[in-house]
């Protein structure tokens, strides 16, 4: 028997009408991905792209205007699906009266646990997002940071099967960010699905398995994050140091693609070729060291997620353009 | 459910969070802390008191100078010093002398006059056995004190048989007193002087002061303060951040919602445990007023503040702001308060006063008789009611009574006796007070002058009711006897005067005494009865009931005297006809006595403990009416011996009841509607229905829908008052139970306010479960 996708979304669409003539605005345009279980997924877009109106439709906080969705084999928002589900919301806010303590009893009962099942993991859980030492502090002196992890922890408390995570190392530190990703990892050795939603990019390439690009309500694209830098970047970027005058350098390159060629102060070029291929890449080594340039460094530039990303939506505002 | 639990918990652990909270509870812990040193001593009442002493004291023991007979108020006047006596020798007594009074000059020398005859009252040697020889004594009390002998009392007893031997001598001038007093102390020391209240009359005064407090004090502020306490609850799960994590929770939108609102509610039911319950402690081991029903106050003050709270939780859900949920709250409070008021305003000025209580068989005419006195004639052609034998006296009464808007009573001071229709004269006749001098006045509307009001006379004093003899005569029953109407009333007698000074001679004017021989003091709370074919009247007084006959000189003979046990301070209402006299109770007992023996024949208590209003009889002496101030109508059938409730309409809102001179029975309802009823069996002969003007519609059509339909928190004192008491109306200690009472409507706020409150939750839940968030 198979086990249904963690999350499965067809041709959703979802309008709000605003303002004071209510007029139609379409938030979901037709998204379809479907998301396994046990993988990190990321949710990428810009701002207003519709992906936090995703989240909100699979969680049943606001409802579908048409096509389906569906979270763990259950229709989106039905409450026994949402049982097995941890949230972490954009810009958590927790009441001023709790402490870390009282917060956690008080979403874990919320999501069905008993009190000894939330004595017995409230400590490890406080602990293992850094907040160990705060357990009876009030609320209202914790940082972003701190409210981030305690949201996660709260998220974590009834030991869901897909984690839903809107922006989860936002406002935090690098130590913070770090920790909360080797959770992530270790959840998803546990294996959780963990579906996320984040503008860091370089967090999602880290942490995700794959991952969607939204864009005024549509999937721009969806898939491996490495496919997906792959896709959007033709041939190989290369960086070369090179002791020789910059006149010797531009003749031996000829007519290749330069992006940029600087002298750097200790008197030797700083060079970035875009080449086609790799037969390109030792052709090109082969010319310089032919015309006596002593090569004194030489890296191959990998493309990220972030370089896709923005190469994805530079595309789009030149054919808007 | 535990989810739910959690949610409550949660509004808790919210609330305690709250500084306003702890400030309130401190509150609370020092205002109990500064009750419980109140307690009081129970002692023999002898002192008099600010209100106990009528000016006319003054006079008459004045006028005592000129005596050489000794008389109680010679023998006061004589144990007076020489400057008090000169001092009031000179003053001008309101009401008693011509000349304008000087006003502190006044009431300095009352203060003092009473202060002297409180210090004569605690001296053993007071008693004087030839001063007070012809004192009639009514009081079980006194003639007990006496009995025993001055020498075997203790010094309070000696000073308590003082006071009463007073009360005896200026009946209705000195006010009758309990027997024991109160003596308020905080902590060890006295709080002023005694008052004269019994401690059972305190605790049932706290029971009402309790209410009082709870609906306008405690009520407002602390319901204000709770909801400035709790308004945050609900709007703050709607902060962006908060609500989207706990719609994620498998839980119900509306479930979740209403236990917020129910944690609310929880929350302030154990700040008012705490309060009330304190309070409650403190009159249970200070004042000995163990009462639990006091305790239910806890959850009435919980419902009203649960209507309160469902307006702001609404306000919360729509506009998720405390500001407005505060804001709206206060509206809706004063949206409530504000109809209210009008509903009451009109009812008290106008409706309450305005109503019917008494119908007279005028000529061929029916004459009905509103609550102040004014007298109406039925208009057939109109299908009105039009005003006859109206006095200017009657219009400023009527006058003053508008700006007392606040309460539907009409003072004794200020209320009408009779009319009652002289037929021999063809004339009506009415007693009424002069609201400028405060003197009752006699007036005589002639009917071949379309019955306008001729020039008053002065009425005998203390003068309570007015009377037709079998043979046409008018007599009227005052608190120093019985006087019949001989003279011409509207012409004027000189009064007698002795050196310079007019004496208030009773017999002087067109009256003439039919008081017995042994003389007939009627003190207070009293009543009186004739039974109209045999001319026989009935008198009650502090405890005693009185049948008396008119012998063949003309006075009045007593036949036969009973003392009601433990009833010498309860006012009871009186009917007599044919061989039976019955007596309704301040605790709504219906007894009937046999009118000549005095022995009881039956007794009843269906309505109990609502009490009687009126009592009519049938001239024939087969049928007896009471009205109950609830406005339920009791009939009493003397040949079956059966009591029942009366099968007429408008039971409940029945204002007043009469006997026509063939023995029909006029039922007052809906405030001017009169319909006469044949009894055997009962049937509607006739109805005088008014058409209703502008006024009338805009109330009974607008209005009272709108009000009834409309919620009331602030009427839950009623329920509260009815839960506590078991009466339908605010019970009123005026020793006169003919004084309206106002009618407690417990059970409409209730069903109003929750029918209310269930909307509005409603509202906010359909909300909830629809909105997108």
């Amino acid at each position: 028997m198979t086990l249904d996708a963690a999350i499965e979304v067809r041709d959703l669409t979802k309008s709000y009408r605003n303002g004071l003539l209510r007029r139609r605005f379409e938030a979901l345009r037709g998204v379809s991905l479907r998301v396994e279980r046990g993988e990190i997924f990321g949710l990428l877009g810009p701002n207003g792209a519709g992906k936090t109106t995703l989240i909100k439709v699979l969680l049943g906080i606001v409802r579908r205007s048409g096509g389906s969705a569906s979270l763990l084999g259950r229709a989106a928002g039905d409450r026994l699906g949402r049982m097995k589900v941890g949230y972490l919301p954009e810009n958590l806010r927790i009441a001023n009266h709790h402490t870390a303590l009282t917060a956690l009893e008080y979403y874990g009962k919320l999501s069905g646990l008993s009190w000894q099942e939330i004595k017995s993991e409230r400590f490890r859980l406080l602990e293992s997002v850094g907040l160990a030492d705060r357990t009876r502090e009030s609320v209202k002196k914790f940082s972003k940071g701190m409210l981030q992890r305690l949201g996660l922890a709260q998220a974590l408390l009834h030991d869901p099967e897909l984690l839903i995570l809107d922006e989860p190392t936002d406002g935090l530190d690098p130590v913070g960010r770090s920790h909360v990703r080797n959770v992530l990892m270790r959840l998803k050795a546990q294996g959780k699905t963990i579906f996320l939603n984040s503008h860091l990019l370089q967090e999602v390439e880290l942490i995700c398995d794959r991952v969607a690009i939204l864009d005024r309500g549509l999937v721009k694209v969806a898939g491996n994050v490495h496919e997906l830098a792959g896709e959007q970047t033709e041939g190989v970027e290369l960086e070369l140091v090179v002791a020789a005058s910059d006149d010797v350098v531009r003749a031996s390159l000829g007519a290749r693609d330069v992006a940029s060629c600087h002298p750097n102060r200790d008197g030797t070029v700083r060079v970035v070729l875009q080449l086609a291929d790799q037969a390109a890449v030792d052709q090109c080594i082969d010319d310089l060291r032919s015309s006596g340039v002593s090569i004194v460094g030489l890296s191959r530039r990998r493309v990220t997620l972030e370089d896709a990303f923005l190469k994805l939506f530079a595309e789009d505002a030149r054919t808007v353009g | 459910m535990n989810k739910y639990l959690a949610v409550i918990k949660d509004s808790f652990r919210e609330a305690l969070a709250s500084r306003v909270l702890w400030l309130v509870l401190v509150v609370i812990t020092l205002v109990l802390m500064l009750l419980a040193p109140f307690s009081y001593r129970e002692e023999l009442t002898s002192r008099l008191n600010d209100n106990d002493v009528n000016e006319r004291v003054l006079d008459i023991v004045r006028r005592a100078d000129a005596s050489e007979k000794p008389s109680p108020a010679r023998h006061v006047w004589m144990q007076l010093d020489e400057e008090l006596r000169d001092r009031i020798a000179k003053l001008s007594i309101p009401g008693v002398d011509d000349e304008p009074p000087n006003v502190m000059e006044f009431m300095r020398t009352v203060g003092h006059f009473r202060t002297a005859v409180n210090k004569l009252i605690e001296e053993r040697g007071f008693y004087d056995e030839e001063a007070f020889a012809g004192v009639q004594i009514v009081s079980g009390e006194l003639r007990d004190l006496r009995e025993r002998g001055i020498d075997q009392l203790s010094d309070r007893e000696a000073a308590r048989f003082n006071r009463l031997l007073l009360e005896a001598s200026f009946p209705d001038l000195i006010r009758t007193s309990p027997p024991t007093s109160l003596q308020f102390v905080y902590g060890w020391a006295d709080l002023g002087g005694s008052v004269p209240l019994r401690s059972t009359t305190l605790r049932e005064n706290m029971r009402s002061r309790f209410v009082f407090v709870l609906s306008w004090v405690v009520g407002p502020v602390g319901l204000l303060i709770a909801i400035l306490v709790t308004a945050s609850i609900i709007p703050q799960m709607f902060e962006p951040g908060s609500l989207h994590l706990l719609l994620s929770k498998p839980v119900s939108r509306s479930l979740l919602f209403l236990a917020r609102y129910f944690g609310g509610c929880a929350f302030v039911c154990i700040a008012a445990v705490y309060m009330i319950g304190g309070v409650w402690l403190v009159l249970g081991v200070r004042f000995n007023l163990w009462d639990q029903k006091i305790l239910l106050s806890i959850p009435i003050y919980l419902f009203m503040f649960a209507i309160y709270y469902a307006v702001s939780s609404l306000a919360g859900v729509y506009y998720r702001s405390t500001i407005v949920c505060i804001g709206l709250t206060i509206v809706f409070w004063a949206v409530c308060f504000g109809i209210g008021l009008l509903k009451g305003v009109l009812e008290n000025s106008y409706w309450s006063r305005e109503r019917f209580t008494r119908v007279v068989e005028v000529r061929d005419d029916l004459v009905a008789v509103n609550e102040i006195g004014i007298a109406h004639r039925w208009n057939p052609d109109a299908s009105s009611w039009d005003e006859i034998f109206v006095s200017d006296g009657q219009k400023q009464v009527r006058g003053i009574l508008r700006f007392l808007f606040f309460t539907p009573i009409v003072p004794r001071e200020l209320r009408s006796i009779g009319p009652i229709y002289d037929q021999p004269s063809d004339r009506l006749v009415a007693i009424r007070p002069n609201p400028a001098s405060g003197k009752a006045q006699f007036f005589v509307g002639p009917g071949d002058d379309e019955w306008k009001p001729a020039e008053p006379t002065d009425a005998p004093m203390g003068s309570f009711q007015l009377f037709r003899e079998p043979d046409g005569k008018v007599l009227i029953v005052s608190s120093l006897g019985l006087y019949r109407l001989t003279g011409d009333p509207s012409k004027k007698d000189e009064p007698l005067k002795l050196f310079g000074f007019a004496l208030p001679l009773p017999s002087s004017g067109p009256f003439e005494k039919a008081s017995p021989e042994e003389g007939l003091v009627i003190a207070r709370p009293s009543d009186a009865a004739m039974n109209e074919r045999t001319g026989e009247l009935a008198v009650y007084t502090r405890g005693t009931v009185k049948v008396l006959a008119r012998s063949a000189s003309g006075n009045y003979e007593t036949n036969a005297e009973m003392e009601i046990a433990d009833s010498s301070s309860k006012p009871i209402a009186l009917g007599f006809a044919g061989q039976s006299l019955l007596l309704a109770h301040q605790d709504g007992r219906i007894q009937v006595l046999d009118a000549h023996t005095l022995r009881s024949r039956s007794e009843f208590s269906d309505e109990s403990p609502n009490q009687p209003r009126f009592v009519a009889a049938s001239p024939d002496g087969r049928w007896f009416a009471v009205l109950f101030h609830n406005g339920r109508l009791w009939t009493f059938d003397a040949e079956s011996n059966a009591m029942r409730l009366a099968p007429v309409s408008g039971q409940g809102d029945i204002s007043g009841v009469s006997f026509s001179t063939d023995s029909e029975l006029f039922v007052i309802d809906k405030a001017f509607r009169v319909s006469r009823y044949s009894l055997d069996p009962f049937k509607v002969e006739h109805r005088y229905s008014p058409t209703l003007g502008f006024g009338g519609i805009l109330y009974r059509y607008v209005l009272v829908p709108v009000y009834t339909m409309f919620p009331k928190p602030g009427k839950l004192d009623e329920t509260f008052q009815y839960l506590l008491s078991g009466k339908d109306t605010q019970v009123a200690d005026s020793g006169d139970l003919s004084i309206a009472q106002a009618e407690l409507n417990p059970w409409a706020p209730v069903w109003s306010s929750a029918l209310f409150m269930f909307v509005v939750l409603g509202i906010a839940c359909v909300y909830i479960e629809w909105q997108e968030f």
